[in-house]
């Protein structure tokens, strides 16, 4: 299988529809990073459909060498701080615990509808943004420290323990609403 | 190595991704810490439940809208006009109802003044007032317009548009109203209710809101709805609230919420 790197390469070098290829294997990750985030799937797919946007747009901008994998989650960050900064004064007086609670619940799935994962929900949206990025990153969408560190611009033993940190606090609010 | 180095490792212990080295350390001192025991433990609950939330599927729109952006770029045919039309194409896309609002602002802050240095005969005030309304009106077209875009983010644009209005034009009231009793989305819904707040001095607001509470059939809706019902202190709502405990489909939270509110208005 060709690599993401060698895929994007091409895109780089005019070939764009290669693009279509890195769509298949990363729409769903990155739909599910903002889903995590906002609750909302419309404004998730909104914000998916930003990020292939933008990795067309300045596709000359991804470097020979360079991960793919933390290269497309470093532009899903950007788009999700942008988002946040442009709706601010809405987000700023949403109570996010129930958005959360309410959009899983509109699933129709019935896994969903389970106390466990409703809790387990509510104590993730308690968290600051942060702690909730770098959970997100590690539990959901499987990075390994390096990618982590790479995409949060720190080292990898920062995001050991950065990760390690916010899973105890995330322990900790679930043992509150249990 | 030190125990308390261990634990931030406790993670990849768990997934199975140490080295041979540290994963052997760890072992070992399980076998003689129990608070490491008990910290590995405690992890392993939180990550069960973790593992416990699905990931979801995107709708088929996602997909279409990609290839929609696949093939407006591949049109483009090489060389230096295509390298032109690009730039407008990309302009296009990325140029928003609101920068081109702007844009015709300028245009028309431009023609006024133009027109007026001119004239010179029309009073300033007059003028100021002119081009004001013409903003205005500017933006409540505008903000009706972006009401109607498919994409929920442009519609919680739209409500947030009707923050630079100076006043309660009924048409914007009105688009509220459809806003919050019929968007499919619920966070569109609550940024209208939230727009709807600052008019909630005026009664015609208050009544339209109290007539809302009866369609929403969303606890989240529902229950900031009454939040900012009660905080009017309007005696009358208690009628209204009691009425709506009645129905036996109603969500447990928001009964909860209603009994609160029947309390902060005795």
């Amino acid at each position: 299988m060709i690599s993401d790197e060698a895929l994007m390469m091409k895109v780089r070098s005019g070939d764009t529809g290669k693009l279509s290829l890195l769509f298949e294997r990363y729409n769903i990750p990155i739909y599910n990073f903002f889903l995590k985030f906002i609750g909302d799937r419309e404004i998730s797919q909104d914000l998916t459909q930003n990020v292939f946007f933008r990795i067309l747009k300045y596709n000359h901008s991804f470097k020979e060498g360079a991960s793919f994998k933390t290269w497309i989650y470093q532009i899903a960050r950007n788009v999700r701080i942008d988002h946040y900064k442009k709706y601010k004064i809405y987000n700023s007086s949403l109570n996010t615990d129930n958005i959360n609670e309410i959009n899983f619940s509109e699933n129709h799935d019935p896994i969903e509808k389970s106390e466990e994962i409703l809790l387990i929900q509510k104590a993730l949206s308690k968290m600051p943004e942060d702690k909730k990025e770098i959970i997100v990153l590690s539990q959901f969408q499987e990075l390994r420290y390096k990618e982590i560190a790479e995409i949060l611009n720190i080292t990898e033993n920062t995001a050991r323990v950065k990760v390690h940190r916010a899973i105890k606090e995330l322990s900790v609010l679930y043992k509150m609403l249990v | 190595m030190e125990k308390k180095d261990l634990k931030p490792y406790l993670m990849e212990f768990l997934r199975e991704e140490l080295d041979e080295e540290t994963k052997i350390a760890i072992q070992s001192q399980l076998k003689v810490d129990p608070a490491l025991q008990e910290e590995l433990d405690e992890l392993k609950e939180v990550f069960g439940e973790l593992n416990k939330i699905p990931s979801h599927k995107p709708d088929i729109a996602l997909k279409e809208n990609f290839q929609k952006m696949m093939e407006e770029n591949t049109i483009q045919s090489p060389g230096l006009f295509s390298n032109i039309q690009h730039w407008i194409n990309n302009f296009q896309i990325t140029i928003s109802f609101k920068q081109m609002a702007y844009a015709v602002v300028l245009l028309l802050v431009g023609f006024f003044f133009g027109y007026n240095q001119n004239k010179g005969t029309v009073n300033a005030g007059e003028r100021n007032q002119q081009l004001s309304m013409e903003i205005e009106e500017l933006r409540k077209n505008m903000m009706l317009t972006l009401l109607e875009q498919p994409s929920a983010s442009e519609r919680i644009k739209a409500v947030n548009i009707s923050y630079d209005l100076e006043e309660a034009d009924p048409k914007v009231i009105e688009a509220l109203f459809f806003t919050l009793n019929n968007d499919k989305n619920s966070n569109v819904r609550l940024a209208a209710l939230e727009a709807l707040t600052r008019y909630s001095f005026n009664k015609k607001i208050r009544n339209g809101l109290t007539e809302s509470l009866r369609h929403q059939d969303k606890p989240l809706i529902q229950i900031a709805l009454i939040d900012v019902l009660t905080e009017m202190h309007d005696k009358s709502l208690k009628k209204e609230f009691k009425d709506l405990l009645q129905q036996d489909e109603l969500d447990a939270d928001v009964k909860e919420k209603i009994n609160e509110s029947l309390e902060i208005l005795m």
